[in-house]
């Protein structure tokens, strides 16, 4: 399995047990107003749900994102060869023999 | 030394490269920020708190940016070394606050309308 498709199946846990700890404070809070109590503080559990599917989901998209891409051009041209460096659009010649041949040939 | 001049500044770098890190990493801290403004909205924070909880969480997706993506060698991947602890936090203030906002109020609110029915449904299916 490859890191990215890991990534998802995390994101996709983290998800889920944010969705369920938004509902448990929902819940918690109707239950409060039912019995007529002050909301003061919330249960320990659906904090650490709710900032254990943060944590999880930070690293899922850590994980989903690509590897960065190291940018100094020196390091880069070490991999390409003089053929790919000199065939590149800078060395096109346009004004060349080509034209002369071509009027010829009519 | 010649590789001071502008010109050679320019060159020294894989555009290309550079464009792609930069994406990388707003995608990591847009991510970020839209699912800590949501568990900043469901833990029911207001005022000063929900934004030292983004401070707080901004310095840790930095973090993880720092030693997983970068390995601890920022200067490879970014023209400044220290652009992995301050791109795109500003931006991601902004989408934090809209899903902090959206999500307090959807659990917090006065009206409850979604959270209401998603009751009703869960009541009557289980």
């Amino acid at each position: 399995m490859s890191t990215a498709t890991i990534g998802k199946v995390l994101g996709w846990i983290s998800f889920v047990t944010l969705l369920h700890s938004t509902y448990s404070t929902y819940e918690h809070l109707s239950y409060l107003k039912v019995v007529e109590k002050v909301a003061n503080n919330m249960p320990i559990e659906i904090i650490v749900e709710c900032l254990v599917s943060v944590l999880i989901f930070s690293i899922s998209i850590v994980l989903i994102a690509g590897p960065l891409k190291p940018i100094l051009m020196k390091n880069e041209m070490v991999k390409k060869s003089i053929d790919k460096v000199d065939t590149r659009p800078s060395f096109n010649t346009f004004n060349h023999r080509g034209r002369i041949i071509k009027s010829s040939l009519n | 030394m010649a590789s001071q001049s502008p010109q050679n500044q320019a060159s020294l770098y894989v555009p290309e490269n550079v464009v792609h890190n930069t994406k990388t990493i707003t995608f990591i801290r847009s991510s970020m920020s839209a699912i800590n403004g949501s568990a900043a909205g469901i833990l029911g924070l207001t005022g000063y708190s929900g934004f030292i909880f983004y401070a707080l969480t901004a310095l840790f997706t930095s973090f993880l940016i720092w030693s997983v993506k970068t390995n601890t060698h920022p200067g490879i991947y970014f023209r400044n070394g220290s652009d992995v602890w301050t791109e795109g936090v500003f931006g991601g203030l902004f989408s934090y606050v809209l899903f902090w906002t959206l999500l307090y109020g959807i659990v917090h609110g006065t009206y409850k309308t979604i959270m209401v029915h998603l009751h009703k449904w869960f009541m009557v299916n289980f």
